[in-house]
């Protein structure tokens, strides 16, 4: 097959009989942990779910991208704390419509989130996949946790320092921002207006680069600019 | 250019990967190539971090200034005899690599490419380089008619072929749990995260270096172990006809690599005649 995939056949056989090893693809894990309270209801969640369509859209236009990324969404807020979506390939990712209400429980939210990573990583072992991209989760909100959150910010900095994950913590609005800078190691950021899905682009933008090479700690991303202030 | 002399056929060749054509990037990978006389054959290869904004040049400065090195110490000198002492051989190289490097940082030096301009931007926030702006992985090979004795830090593959055609890989397993993080010369602890082997010669008949663009197609992960499908028919192919560097080159770029891997990729390949 692969006489008919090459570009330019004719000029070069020297090396047409040299096969290719089958690897699994390397994985890049993403958890999205999503706000869903009464507070969001309205303008910003429908920004917030026109923003996870821009983002279905925009992975799968990147080949090793939408291989390579899995994703998976977890709420607080309407429901309590739900996974909207477990873990799937950014090909077969399929943006849901959230809707508001309710409490803020963002503790236990981003305690599931570790569980669901933890059971991923299992996953990926017994599926022969050990290779893996250090995992994101990534976390938007507009309030203050309602719930206790001392337990999931030590989770996340001990995470951190270990480097087995990049937590990222958006606040959008009125967000309580003091205490975001409590549970995340990075410097949590502020949602312009309602940009999420500048912000989405972003993300999706972010895995594709994290998909296609080795980036080293926390360098090489692009500036979020467009979308966020400090 | 293929290199040849009566004891040695080698071939290279370093191609930017699609990932690097599509955000206007040059080429991070670098490899250097130097026979020498008596049958000493001196190989580097270097993956510049992607995230680094003058990698290339972190790149290109580590594989010439190590062979440089190698040739300081080896020519016309007496050759190691003893295990240590080729590893303190190694360490020198590896030493003066970093070195070299970080004197780029020290003197302000012009890159050897154009940067886009958003990544200068990201970048030179505060108006100065540092060490990590240089970032780049390093892969060393020496071979004497007695001796293999090879160094690495960072990720990617040195592959040997013996005579009877089996392949070993001098590459440990990755230290790292995560894909996207591997060791780079320009670390202030790159020795401690460097791994030498010292081998005597034996029944080597080839060997093989590459950067990790290419380890997903030509290495059986996670043991990071070579694919002889992989390998056998380059060997045979360099061993037996005088197939040219562009060739290489063509073959590094085609779509079906390019569709299992966007980075940039290097790879030199050399048999004993």
């Amino acid at each position: 097959m692969n006489e008919f995939m090459d570009n330019d056949p004719g000029t070069d056989t020297e090396f047409d009989d040299v096969a290719l090893e089958d690897n699994p693809d390397p994985r890049c894990p993403c958890i999205l942990l999503l706000d869903t309270s009464s507070s969001m209801a309205g303008a910003p969640i429908d920004a917030l779910n026109a923003g996870l369509r821009a983002f279905q859209q925009d992975i799968r236009k990147d080949d090793l991208a939408k291989r390579r990324t899995d994703i998976a969404i977890v709420t607080f807020g309407n429901g309590g704390v739900q996974t909207v979506q477990n873990f799937v390939e950014a090909d077969a990712f399929r943006a849901p419509t959230l809707t508001a209400g309710g409490q803020t429980p963002m503790g236990a939210a981003i305690v599931c989130a570790f569980d669901m990573l933890r059971k991923r990583k299992q996953q990926y072992q017994q599926n022969g996949i050990r290779q893996y991209y250090r995992p994101w989760l990534f976390m938007i909100t507009d309030g203050a946790p309602t719930d206790n959150w001392h337990a999931a910010a030590q989770k996340v900095q001990s995470e951190e320092s270990a480097n087995s994950c990049a937590f990222f913590a958006i606040g959008v609005a009125n967000a309580d921002m003091k205490t975001l800078a409590q549970i995340a190691v990075r410097q949590p950021l502020i949602l312009q207006g309602l940009r999420f899905t500048e912000l989405f682009l972003w993300l999706s933008s972010s895995q594709k680069r994290v998909s296609a090479s080795k980036v080293g700690e926390d360098v090489g991303l692009e500036s979020p600019a467009g979308w966020a202030t400090v | 250019m293929v290199s040849s002399n009566s004891s040695w056929r080698v071939i290279g060749a370093s191609v930017r990967g699609t990932g690097h054509i599509r955000s206007g990037r040059g080429c991070d990978d670098a490899h250097a190539i130097r026979l020498q006389d008596g049958g000493l054959l001196f190989l580097a290869v270097a993956d510049g971090a992607g995230s680094a904004a003058y990698s290339a040049t972190g790149a290109s400065t580590a594989v010439r200034v190590a062979l440089d090195t190698a040739e300081l110490l080896l020519n016309g000198q007496q050759q190691p005899a003893q295990e240590d002492q080729w590893l303190s051989v190694l360490r020198m190289i590896l030493q003066s690599a970093h070195e070299a490097v970080h004197q780029l940082v020290l003197d302000e030096i012009v890159p050897t490419q154009d940067i886009p301009q958003e990544r200068l931007q990201q970048y030179q926030l505060d108006g100065k380089r540092t060490l990590r702006d240089f970032a780049t992985t390093l892969l060393v090979a020496i071979v004497t008619p007695d001796w293999i004795a090879t160094v690495q830090v960072g990720d990617g593959a040195i592959v040997l072929q013996q005579v009877d055609g089996s392949f070993t890989s001098l590459t440990p397993h990755s230290r790292n749990e995560y894909v996207n993080e591997t060791d780079f010369i320009t670390r202030a602890d790159y020795l401690s995260a460097a791994d030498f082997t010292v081998l005597s010669r034996g029944g080597m008949r080839g060997i093989g270096l590459l950067t990790d663009g290419l380890q997903i197609v030509a290495m059986k992960m996670p043991q990071n172990t070579p694919s002889e499908p992989f390998f056998t028919p380059l060997f045979r192919t360099i061993a037996q006809s005088t197939v040219t560097e562009d060739a290489l080159r063509r073959f590094l770029e085609s779509e079906r690599i390019c569709t299992r891997t966007d980075d940039d990729k290097t790879l030199i390949l050399a048999v004993s005649l």
